[in-house]
């Protein structure tokens, strides 16, 4: 006997109709999704023919598509698909609600979380959860944190990292003292070479951490925050 | 009846597959912390390397080399001895500059360099000859005549101990033949359903034949289980009407993990029809081997006239005289460019990068120590400081360029057996399509 998820692709490959292709590879996703490998799960829904179904199975398919694309961690394609899945479900609210969220779009996340809250009517929790979103995460603009970083160590504390830098001012400061002090005793070759030398490494290496730091809020904050927002709607 | 069967079945199982599972559960088990950015010290690092890892991202914001500068002295030490550790380190700061790694190939994984103390080591490792065939004279050295050559079951790729049914689960009279199944496992591989390839072969009760094993291989292989793959494609019997192509591949695969004496041995017993490509692999294991001699020997069925075989042909012959033909680089000839020019003997090795930028700080650094010899005097710890920083950076200037050759080597041939690697495996696609 074949496993499940063989015999589904065996029916498929056996040139059965879309009726039947379909089914099998809903079925074969299932599997999938059982088993925990949602990319994969995610990637067998995407095989099946939309158009052979009818509106509210189309929805359905789609609906476990985002969820699996979620699950696997891609939120950029499970909110990729919150337009097509729509919104007539509480299950569906909170998946886009999470889904947008995860992918750092609040504005939108909060609508999508506020309707699943009031879902069964108003609710009392709406307040708290505006104020969640209300302290959402600033997406860091990546010329801001350029322009700060021209006078380290406003870059560092425009990220939010005080402790690097105070440690990364404190560096240009000393790189600079060297090359002045250096300049005023007469030491040119020193102040000129060494200084410009220690400036390039303290006061390059500021811009580039900048960059890091922008790079890592824009990763880490939208997946902080829709820990907070699952935590929330999920409790 | 059977398909309105499997329908049903399917309906079914469609109508459970979603709701057998509590997505609210799914959703709130979910760990997405993996995939958040962490940023922490080298693994083993000591609390000066995790200070200088501290420190060195507000420099440069990363770390070009792998391992770091500041864990690269610890590993040296211990590996090559203090004062190598030293020079090498010496030369690696030297290097690791935007200059200096200018042609650098990073790994496409983490944009690093990745090279440890292990560049630094002189040799490379010895060719290493084929035992002698039965009833030939043989060309070894008295050392593999007295029994000190590796045979067949020291290599990696042996398949002499492994008999084919002690991989293959017991088969129940109901098994079926997997030779229905031969175009479902071609469709399953071709769609990038490898994994149900694998599951259909390895998990359902077929009956033991050629085919099956064949075809484990072929699936294990498209999986880039190479080990697991070439136990399977060497137990292919030579009656089967697979056996050549698994015969070939499995050659390549022994190639790939590391084994160049088995399959060389295996090819010169082969009396098949595919001569031209017997020549070609023979050809490239003896590269590999570093084995100008069996080269040439193999060659001889070179007919460069067979268009899935005549690039690869002449790319290996190429690499053939790039190494054995044209004068190699010396060291010494480095070394002593880069006493009189910080930085030459690196250009020579074709490191120009490193060439400049060592030639930058060091050129810096001694006039830094030359300006305060002038205005302090040399027993002034202004000078000394700076001296003894160009002293080191001079002589890992002269180490790392007598290196830089080896290195240069190394590099080469690694990159050349890439190419032969590449080339007795590709064209199999070709010959076996």
């Amino acid at each position: 006997m074949d496993s499940l998820e063989v015999g589904y692709e065996r029916i498929v490959f056996d040139g059965a109709g879309l009726a039947e292709t379909n089914d099998a590879l809903i079925a074969k996703a299932g599997c999938y999704k059982r088993q925990g490998r949602y990319r994969d799960a995610s990637a067998t829904l995407a095989r099946v023919r939309l158009f052979a179904l009818t509106p509210e199975e189309r929805t359905a398919v789609q609906y476990q598509q985002e969820l699996c694309w979620f699950l696997a961690g891609d939120f950029k394609q499970a909110a990729s698909l919150v337009e097509e899945v729509g919104d007539g479900s509480s299950d569906a609210l909170l998946l886009h609600a999470l889904a947008l969220a995860y992918n750092g779009q609040y504005d939108e996340s909060e609508i999508y979380a506020a309707r699943y809250i009031s879902w069964d009517g108003p609710s009392e929790r709406l307040p708290e959860l505006l104020a969640l979103y209300a302290a959402h995460p600033r997406v860091p603009d990546a010329k801001t944190s350029l322009v700060l970083s021209f006078f380290p160590p406003l870059g560092h504390f425009y990220n939010g990292e005080v402790g690097e830098g105070v440690l990364s001012g404190g560096l240009n400061l000393a790189a600079l003292a060297f090359t002045v002090a250096n300049l005023v005793s007469g030491y040119w070759v020193t102040g000129l070479v060494g200084g410009g030398i220690a400036l390039n490494y303290t006061y390059m290496g500021n811009h580039q951490r900048n960059a890091a730091l922008v790079e890592k809020r824009r990763t880490n904050d939208p997946i902080a925050f829709g820990d907070k927002v699952r935590a929330f709607l999920l409790q | 009846m059977k398909r309105l069967a499997i329908v049903a079945s399917v309906l079914l199982a469609c109508a459970s597959a979603f709701a057998q599972t509590d997505e609210r559960e799914l959703l709130r088990g979910a760990d997405f912390s993996a995939q958040m950015i962490k940023e922490t010290p080298p693994a083993g690092a000591n609390c000066a390397e995790t200070a200088m890892w501290s420190l060195r991202r507000q420099l440069t914001g990363r770390d070009m080399y792998e391992p770091a500068n500041y864990m690269f002295v610890r590993q040296a030490t211990r590996e090559i001895g203090f004062v190598p550790a030293v020079f090498a380190t010496a030369d690696r700061i030297l290097r690791d500059t935007r200059i200096g790694t200018v042609r650098a190939i990073p790994n496409p994984e983490d944009g690093r360099i990745h090279e440890g103390p292990e560049a630094y080591k002189l040799r490379r490792a010895e060719a290493e000859p084929l035992p002698p065939r039965r009833g030939t004279a043989s060309p070894l050295r008295p050392r593999e005549l007295e029994g000190g050559a590796p045979r067949l079951k020291d290599c990696c790729c042996d398949s002499s101990d492994a008999a084919p049914l002690a991989r293959t689960p017991a088969s129940s009279a109901s098994a079926r033949w997997v030779s229905a199944d031969v175009d479902f496992v071609n469709y399953l591989i071709d769609n990038d359903l490898k994994q149900d390839a694998r599951q259909l072969l390895f998990g359902s009760d077929f009956q033991p034949s050629d085919t099956l094993t064949f075809l484990r291989g072929w699936t294990l292989y498209q999986l880039k289980e190479l080990d697991a793959a070439n136990k399977y494609l060497q137990d292919v019997p030579s009656a089967s009407a697979f056996y050549d192509k698994a015969f070939f591949y499995s050659n390549a695969v022994c190639a790939h993990l590391g084994d160049y004496v088995s399959p060389a041995e295996r090819l010169e017993a082969y009396s098949g029809p595919y001569a031209e490509l017997k020549g070609l692999q023979l050809a490239g294991l003896a590269l590999l081997r570093d084995d100008p001699e069996a080269f040439k020997s193999a060659a001889g069925a070179f007919r460069y006239n067979d268009f899935k075989l005549e690039a690869a042909e002449h790319e290996l012959d190429g690499i053939f005289e790039i190494r054995y033909d044209k004068p190699q680089k010396s060291p010494l000839l480095a070394a002593a460019a880069s006493a009189l020019v910080p930085g030459l003997g690196k250009i020579y090795a074709g490191q120009i990068g490193e060439g400049i930028s060592t030639f930058l700080i060091t050129g810096a650094m001694g006039g830094i120590t030359a300006e305060h010899w002038i205005k302090d005097g040399p027993k002034n710890w202004k000078t000394i400081v700076p001296a003894v920083i160009t002293g080191i950076l001079y002589i890992g200037n002269i180490y790392g360029s007598y290196m830089s050759v080896s290195i240069y080597n190394n590099t080469l041939y690694d990159a050349q057996e890439t190419t032969v690697l590449y080339n007795i495996h590709i064209p199999l696609r070709a010959v076996f399509k």
